[in-house]
């Protein structure tokens, strides 16, 4: 859950307290990211859980150094530090003090999620400065302080916008690895009761007119032929090769057309070389 | 910049698209294993009717192809090894680049005006910078591998 809010000059901010990350984008679009201290990140947290609302110094001190103990200087100096993040330490409209109570966060300044981000930031915006005194009481602030949580921000940091442009980088490159430009060859391939025919060709109507001529002409090879057999026409050379049923591998070239495929096939799978 | 995404769902998204990059590297399912020598035989017969009969071995692996073939011809030997790298690889396809070529002799054991275009085809794989695109054909037998040469119209399969 992060929160959104105005600050001085049309500045935008986006605290996300997870993360601690103050993320502020000027109104030229210029974002500053920033990782707020512990204590800061606390008591921004605290007061802009319920904008609006007077929480008292010993509630801050319990949620901001629920750990340990500290002196009450630690809030104040904690309240300077903050205020002096938000551009917030001369005229402390932002983080209002309220006397003799305590501090709380100017509910006018956080912005509605839902709202355009960008064009806010395009307004010259100076939150008003509501007077101390005209507070609400914490027990009515239910009623009149919108909610200041906004919803999830769909604001792209510079370090997600780094890599995401890396992440493309890396699928280009895969996409590449697994898509260069590759001549391809088309196979035909037939099944004669466990001898096993493809027929290899630059495109797959030569692939198939070579399988069509071999299937003519190995039809009076015996049937106790098995293996796989891949047959090539290079330039009128014929190829053969073959991996036999004893898992050897042979390769026939022959530098003519006339041959017959038939016998290249059979010598192929049962002459020794 | 603005994104239709929520802020939460930034930085898993960008590890799960590198997380797949990452796997189809790792796993690349090929068609031969890589490291295992390969070897096979051949014959080719010549348009003189010689037979020229060769032992060939093959091994890919690290980026690296090294053929190495031994051929014979009416009794005369001649022995020759390629290395190459790799310089583009998926599945069904390796594109090598020859760096190194080691010949025990010169001159081919075939007599190149009587099988010229063999001559000619054989030069342009023996020299350092030649590209060669082995395209791997998918075998029902793991223990073989077969592919076709583009570059030299060649049609192999090897056995481990």
């Amino acid at each position: 859950m992060s929160y959104t809010f105005k600050l001085k000059n049309g500045a935008v901010a986006v605290f996300d307290p997870d993360s601690a990350m103050l993320s502020i984008t000027t109104p030229h679009g210029d974002v500053q990211n920033s990782t707020l201290g512990r204590a800061e990140s606390r008591l921004l947290d605290l007061l802009l859980m319920e904008p609006g609302v007077t929480k008292s110094r010993d509630e801050i001190i319990e949620y901001t150094w629920n750990d340990r103990v500290v002196a009450s200087g630690s809030l104040n100096q904690t309240v300077f530090s903050l205020r002096n993040i938000l551009n917030d330490s001369r005229d402390h409209e932002i983080l209002m003090t309220v006397p003799r109570r305590g501090y709380c966060f100017n509910r006018h300044c956080v912005v509605d999620a839902a709202a355009d981000v960008p064009a806010l930031s395009e307004q010259t915006v100076q939150p008003p400065a509501p007077i101390p005194g005209q507070l609400p009481p914490p027990g009515s602030d239910g009623l009149l302080a919108p909610s200041g949580k906004t919803n999830k921000s769909t604001r792209i940091t510079k370090a997600q916008l780094i890599a995401y442009i890396v992440t493309l980088a890396v699928v280009a490159f895969t996409v590449f690895q697994f898509d260069f430009d590759a001549p391809g060859i088309e196979i035909s391939s037939v099944d004669k009761d466990g001898l096993v025919i493809h027929a290899v060709g630059s495109d797959l109507a030569e692939a198939q007119a070579l399988m069509d001529l071999s299937v003519k002409q190995t039809e009076q090879l015996p049937p106790n032929l098995k293996g796989q057999v891949w047959i090539n026409l290079y330039k009128a050379n014929y190829s053969v090769s073959c991996i036999r049923q004893d898992q050897s591998t042979a390769n026939l070239q022959l530098n003519s057309s006339e041959r017959d495929l038939a016998l290249m096939i059979r010598q192929c799978l049962e002459v020794t070389l | 910049m603005k994104f239709g995404v929520p802020q939460a769902i930034h930085w898993p998204l960008i590890g799960l698209i590198n997380a797949l990059c990452i796997f189809s590297f790792v796993y690349s399912p090929s068609h031969y294993m890589e490291n295992t020598s390969y070897q096979t035989k051949s014959r080719q017969w010549l348009e003189d009717l010689n037979q020229l009969n060769t032992e060939e071995y093959l091994t890919i692996g690290h980026g690296r192809l090294t053929g190495t073939t031994l051929e014979s011809l009416n009794g005369k030997i001649r022995n020759a090894t390629i290395s190459a790298n790799i310089i583009g690889e998926n599945n069904t396809h390796v594109e090598i680049k020859v760096s190194n070529i080691k010949l025990s002799q010169d001159n081919e054991l075939f007599a190149i005006e009587k099988t010229p275009d063999l001559f000619f085809r054989r030069q342009y794989v023996l020299q350092e910078g030649a590209i060669l695109n082995y395209e791997l054909i998918p075998t029902q037998d793991k223990n073989a591998v077969c592919f076709y040469i583009h570059e030299l119209g060649r049609l192999r399969c090897m056995n481990h």
